[in-house]
């Protein structure tokens, strides 16, 4: 992390992204956002409402058809495919409904993926998954399979996952969609200590027991942001 | 149809019937089975395809041992041609009235058409005119008079004769005959045959039709008074041939019923010695014996590509499970058993199973076509007779083993992988999320295991030498799995692979290729998947290793590679599954290459310093001072010319029957001790060759035969009796092509055409070429031929390099079924691990990172498939040239690193697609879940 504190750390202006198949669905209708250098967003809205599709565009997984996108300053809009993934790489986490591990690694080497991707020696990679996996409590877990794990840990491996190489942002899509109340409590506590230390998070989530806990709240309908929540929030919404 | 046909198509019949019997019961599964089969696509054509693979390569190993077995058994009834049984002295001459008195009997006049005296042997002939010469030529003299009966002569020309309007010393001569003495009507022969000798005259050359098949090779036939120094003025003969209604088995059963008749008239001449043969129905059961080698060699090759395609289809289950794992807990939620699972996947890989066995048919027909004339060729030349043509046996009932066999043995083996992948967690398995670890179980583990190790402990004690291997591998597995808690994984993996591997080992070092055929290649087909099957245990088990080392290599790299390796590391069921599919292929590939390599020629050594050898059918070869002068040492071994009734139960050579050729070399006690000749095979009872000279000497009851497999015992007439031999080795190369033994070995076979043999060695500096045509063109006359090692090794390898080329063609199949396994791998990648890519792709790799690994996984499943099988057939060869073939260890490096090559290039060639289409998924929608 680092940059201009003054600056957005991700920025959409006019985002349009449309699904053609028999028929044309037009998931983004323009969206304009900000999310500022530390926040924790959570997106919420119906099923279809373009949650997941307004994510993976801002991280540049999904090419959009129209507007723009900044993240930390770097526009998405003009890299190209082979720099979105270095950038990708290099500043972006990412937290999955289905943990999405990779099921023949263990813990530690899951974890290390992001740092051995940026160069980082193995042994100091590892080390750095280690001391992650530490902090998040799976010290004496980090060599067990995915399949060895309970939901909880899993998604706890995909947080330390998301964070060891300190991202600019997180993204995180239904991080406790799989996970009972008393796990979602703590991957949601983990989320906003995360959040807290300055990481910037953005999430969508169906559930309010996580919206609740973001810093703001932003509904979205029919491939348009509603409105943004929580008295006292700062940020753009149209 | 044999009990095996019968057992194999009503088995098919069975499970397939059963299939379908369910799929009329349960239209639900049986419409969703059909679906994802027809759904599949290009996935479903490669699968049909490497199925059809192994389909086409089990029609074309049986249907060209059957037509080899035909061809061979047709070839039997062509030589006989209308004679159905023999009156013999067992070599011995007696008067021609014999041939009179059984064709006058009244007695006989029912149930025999024709009878005649005739001369039945084998000498030189040399072509005094076109000065060239043979030896081992079969001489048949005939009574023209009463030749109608047993059809007439065909000449080249389009004249018939039955031999009665042919000049004073007129003689016929074979088509192979004429060629090898460039002989035309008109030209003068000198027959040789012992101290006798007849001069004559070429009357016409005969196709090989009637009669004048005889011997199906060069063949001499002459009236009996036309060579009347070799029939005592024509009053002597050594044979009465005689004729029975009706051909081919027809002829047989005539003969058959008329042998009490002619045993009763034959008695009754009152002379002493005579003996009534069969001999129609001996040529034609020995002709079916010498092909049994042959089949049992195509019919293993043909399984081992079975055996690949097999894990195809686990392959593809275990895939198609994983990647169905979601609709299928779908299933299993709304009401579905976990037998009904079964039955689904059951009933899928049946229909690509079925599918692949009859497409595979036409092609298996068409490779038969290619490969029978090639095993018949090379058989022919390896047992030093003529090949006489091929014909294609195309029998439905093999047809419909072939299509059974195929298409049983994939469902069989997918029915227990369905077993397994049947099993998980329903809610897990709905949700997309990892299989919970497996929590209890351990009785039911313990019991199955424990079932698993008393059903080896049984197959071990029934079943003889595959069944040891077998049987000791099921133990081991069993106690391997009852073992899980106890063990750690990688040490118990391990330690079972080096058992499997090193029992396989020893059961294959005991039990050689020389002795009882099918149980031999039983034991190697076997042997080969069993070797697999623990090198590859012990390699996936250390797979991690592959791991540790990439890391410490690179990070990047390792960062690239870490995920694909992982899946292969971490998956030793899937990667054994692909490993092994190359793994027995190459390992098959690999002990041929070792056969192939070690039959290199080593002349200096195989001709134990001889350089040219020397035939004559008479008992002194005299050299003129001029050719004495080139010569630095010569070794006479005086060889008696066999002709008679033989009988050997695994003779993969001689016609054998009533009339075999088979020269008697004779060593002297000087020779005995110190041999002019290698010995190939050699008996396990003895520790080395001198031992083996050492036995021979002191029992006349041990010879080394050319083309009998050692510890077989051979069993020849004299006048006076059978004499039995038991072979104790086999010499190097076919050039000794009869029996090899001491003085007393053969002191009963004193009626035999008295020949020689001459082994020369040249003086330095003096063309061995050279020589050997001074010699034949100095003694032509005498039918002296002289030929150099070197020539004769020539021949004798291209026979052997056919064999393996037809073996390499098969194992060749096997290696595109493990193409087409990696190609399906790679085509399901993309769906498989849409998701893993798409997390990939979101953590920052690049496509050609996906890329990179993807076809860095094929390419080292691919390698340790190639390092297992290599590995394997390595061992294996080593142990088959060494103690079954006594030779020097030696890999023909060409063909092995050809097939190497071929696998890793075609690897990259059909990894590469669907690596770059895995690369362009886009990772959102790989990852996207419903919103």
């Amino acid at each position: 992390m680092g940059g201009d504190d003054s600056q957005p750390m991700v920025v959409a202006q006019r985002l349009r992204k449309v699904y053609r198949g028999a028929t044309a669905v037009e998931a983004l209708r323009g969206v304009d956002l900000e999310v500022r250098r530390g926040e924790m967003v959570a997106i919420v809205g119906p099923s279809g409402s373009g949650k997941t599709t307004l994510l993976n565009c801002l991280s540049g997984l999904d090419r959009f058809d129209g507007g723009r996108v900044v993240i930390d300053g770097a526009d998405l809009t003009t890299m190209s495919d082979r720099d979105r993934t270095a950038y990708r790489a290099r500043n972006m986490g990412f937290v999955f409904q289905a943990f999405n591990l990779l099921p023949v690694l263990t813990a530690v080497e899951n974890t290390e993926i992001p740092l051995l991707l940026q160069g980082v020696p193995a042994r100091a990679a590892r080390r750095r998954a280690e001391e992650m996996l530490e902090t998040l409590g799976l010290a004496q877990r980090a060599r067990h399979r995915p399949d060895q794990l309970s939901g909880g840990e899993q998604q706890r491996v995909a947080v330390a996952r998301a964070l060891v190489h300190k991202p600019a942002v997180v993204w995180a899509d239904e991080p406790t969609g799989n996970l009972d109340t008393e796990v979602t409590h703590v991957i949601t506590e983990l989320l906003v200590k995360t959040n807290r230390e300055g990481q910037t998070i953005v999430l969508v989530t169906h559930n309010p027991q996580v919206s609740e806990r973001a810093s703001r709240v932003i509904r979205m309908r029919d491939g348009r942001i509603q409105e943004a929540a929580r008295a006292g929030v700062e940020g753009a919404a149209t | 149809m044999s009990a095996w046909s019968w057992f194999v198509i009503g088995t098919f019949l069975a499970v397939y019937g059963v299939l379908a019997l369910l799929a009329l019961r349960r239209p639900l599964l049986a419409r969703l089975a059909f679906r994802e089969a027809w759904r599949g696509g290009l996935q479903t054509g490669l699968v049909v395809a490497g199925l059809a693979l192994a389909g086409m390569g089990i029609t074309a190993g049986l249907v060209a041992a059957d037509s080899t077995e035909a061809s061979v058994t047709q070839n039997a009834y062509l030589s006989m041609g209308e004679v159905d049984v023999t009156v013999t002295a067992n070599g011995a001459l007696f008067d021609a009235s014999v041939a009179d008195r059984l064709a006058a009997d009244r007695n006989l006049a029912t149930g025999i058409d024709g009878v005649q005296g005739g001369l039945d042997l084998v000498g030189a002939v040399a072509d005094l005119d076109q000065r060239a010469s043979d030896t081992g030529v079969r001489l048949y003299g005939f009574d023209a008079s009463r030749q109608r009966p047993f059809g007439a002569f065909h000449l080249v020309d389009g004249r018939r004769t039955y031999g009665d309007d042919l000049p004073p010393a007129g003689v016929l001569v074979s088509r192979d005959l004429a060629d090898a003495l460039h002989a035309q009507a008109g030209d003068r022969l000198r027959i040789s045959a012992g101290a006798s000798s007849a001069e004559v005259l070429v009357a016409g050359v005969v196709k090989l039709e009637g009669p004048g098949a005889f011997g199906l090779g060069r063949t001499l036939f002459a009236p009996l008074g036309s060579i009347p120094s070799l029939t005592g003025a024509g009053n002597q003969i050594n044979v009465v041939r005689l004729s029975t209604p009706g051909d081919g088995l027809a002829g047989i059963a005539a003969g058959r019923r008329s042998l009490p008749a002619v045993r009763e008239a034959v008695a009754g001449l009152g002379v002493p010695g005579l003996e009534v043969n069969e001999a129609k129905a001996a040529q034609v059961r020995q002709a079916e014996r010498s092909t049994q080698s042959a089949r049992a060699t195509l019919v293993t090759m043909s399984l081992l590509v079975v055996a690949a395609a097999a894990t195809v289809v686990v392959h593809l289950t275990l895939m198609l499970a994983e990647e169905r794992r979601r609709r299928l807990g779908t299933l299993r939620a709304l009401g579905l058993s976990r037998s009904g699972l079964v039955f689904l996947s059951v009933l899928e890989s049946a229909l690509y199973s079925l599918a692949g066995a009859v497409v595979g048919v036409l092609p298996g027909l068409a490779l038969a076509r290619y490969l029978g004339p090639v095993v018949a060729e090379a058989g022919a030349a390896l047992s030093g007779s003529e090949s006489t043509g091929y014909q294609l046996a195309v029998r439905p009932e093999t047809v419909a083993v072939a299509v059974s066999l195929a298409a049983m043995l994939t469902v069989v083996t997918m029915a227990a992988a369905a077993l397994r992948t049947a099993r998980f967690a329903i809610s897990a398995a709905i949700r997309d999320l990892p299989e919970p670890a497996s929590t209890g179980g351990r009785r039911w583990r313990l019991l199955a295991a424990g079932l698993l190790a008393a059903a080896g402990f049984a197959i071990a004690l029934a079943g003889g030498g595959a069944g040891r291997v077998l049987g000791a591998t099921l133990m081991i597995v069993g106690a391997t799995w009852a073992g899980r808690r106890w063990i750690e994984d990688r040490a118990r993996y391990t330690l079972a692979g080096t058992l499997i591997l090193a029992w396989a080992l020893v059961v294959q070092a005991t039990t050689p290729l020389s002795s009882e055929d099918n149980a031999a290649f039983a034991v190697f087909f076997v042997g080969i998947v069993v070797s697999v099957f623990g090198l590859s245990l012990v390699v996936a088990a250390n797979l991690a290793l592959v791991d540790r080392f990439l890391a410490l290599v690179s990070p990047r790299l390792g960062a690239t590679l870490r995920a694909p390796v992982a899946y292969m590391t971490r998956r030793p069921l899937r990667t054994g599954l692909t490993t092994g599919a190359f793994g027995i292929v190459l390992a098959a590939i690999t002990v041929f290459a070792v056969v192939g390599g070690s039959y290199q020629p080593d002349y200096a050594r195989d001709s134990a310093g001889f350089d040219v050898i020397v035939r004559s059918a008479q008992p002194a070869i005299t050299l003129s001072p001029a050719l004495q002068a080139q010569i630095a040492r010569a070794e006479v071994i005086p060889t008696r010319l066999y002709l008679g009734r033989f009988l050997a139960p695994n003779s993969t050579g001689y016609a054998g029957g009533a009339s075999t050729y088979v020269p008697l070399y004779t060593l002297s006690e000087a020779q005995l001790a110190n041999p002019p000749l290698h010995l190939s095979t050699r008996s396990q009872r003895f520790p080395d060759d001198a031992s083996v000279w050492r036995a021979m000497r002191e029992d006349p009851g041990l010879v080394v035969a050319a083309t009998t497999h050692v510890d077989d015992t051979i069993t020849m007439w004299t006048p006076t009796g059978p004499v039995h031999f038991t072979v104790v080795a086999q010499p190097v190369y076919a050039i000794f092509n009869g029996l090899i033994g001491s003085p007393r070995s053969f002191s009963g076979f004193d009626l035999a055409v008295s020949g020689s043999t001459l082994l020369v060695a040249a003086r330095p500096g003096v063309d061995r070429e050279g020589l050997a045509r001074a010699i034949e063109s100095e003694l032509f006359e005498q039918g002296v031929t002289a030929h150099t090692f070197r020539s004769e090794v020539s021949g004798y390898l291209a026979a052997i390099k056919a064999i393996l080329a037809v073996i390499d063609t098969l194992m060749r199949l096997g290696l595109a079924i493990g193409l087409l396994t990696l190609g399906i791998a790679g085509l399901r990648a993309v769906v498989e691990r849409r998701r893993p890519i798409g997390v990939l792709r979101a953590l920052g790799f690049s496509p050609r990172r996906v890329v990179g690994g993807l076809v860095v996984e094929a390419i080292l499943t691919a390698a340790i498939g190639i390092a297992v099988g290599v590995t394997a057939g390595l061992l294996l060869g080593y142990l088959v040239v060494t103690s079954t073939y006594n030779r020097e260890f030696n890999v023909d490096s060409g063909a092995l690193a050809s097939a190497i090559v071929l696998v890793l290039a075609a690897t990259l060639a059909v990894t590469i697609g669907p690596a770059m289409r895995a690369s362009r998924l886009p990772a959102a929608d790989a990852l996207r879940l419903m919103d």
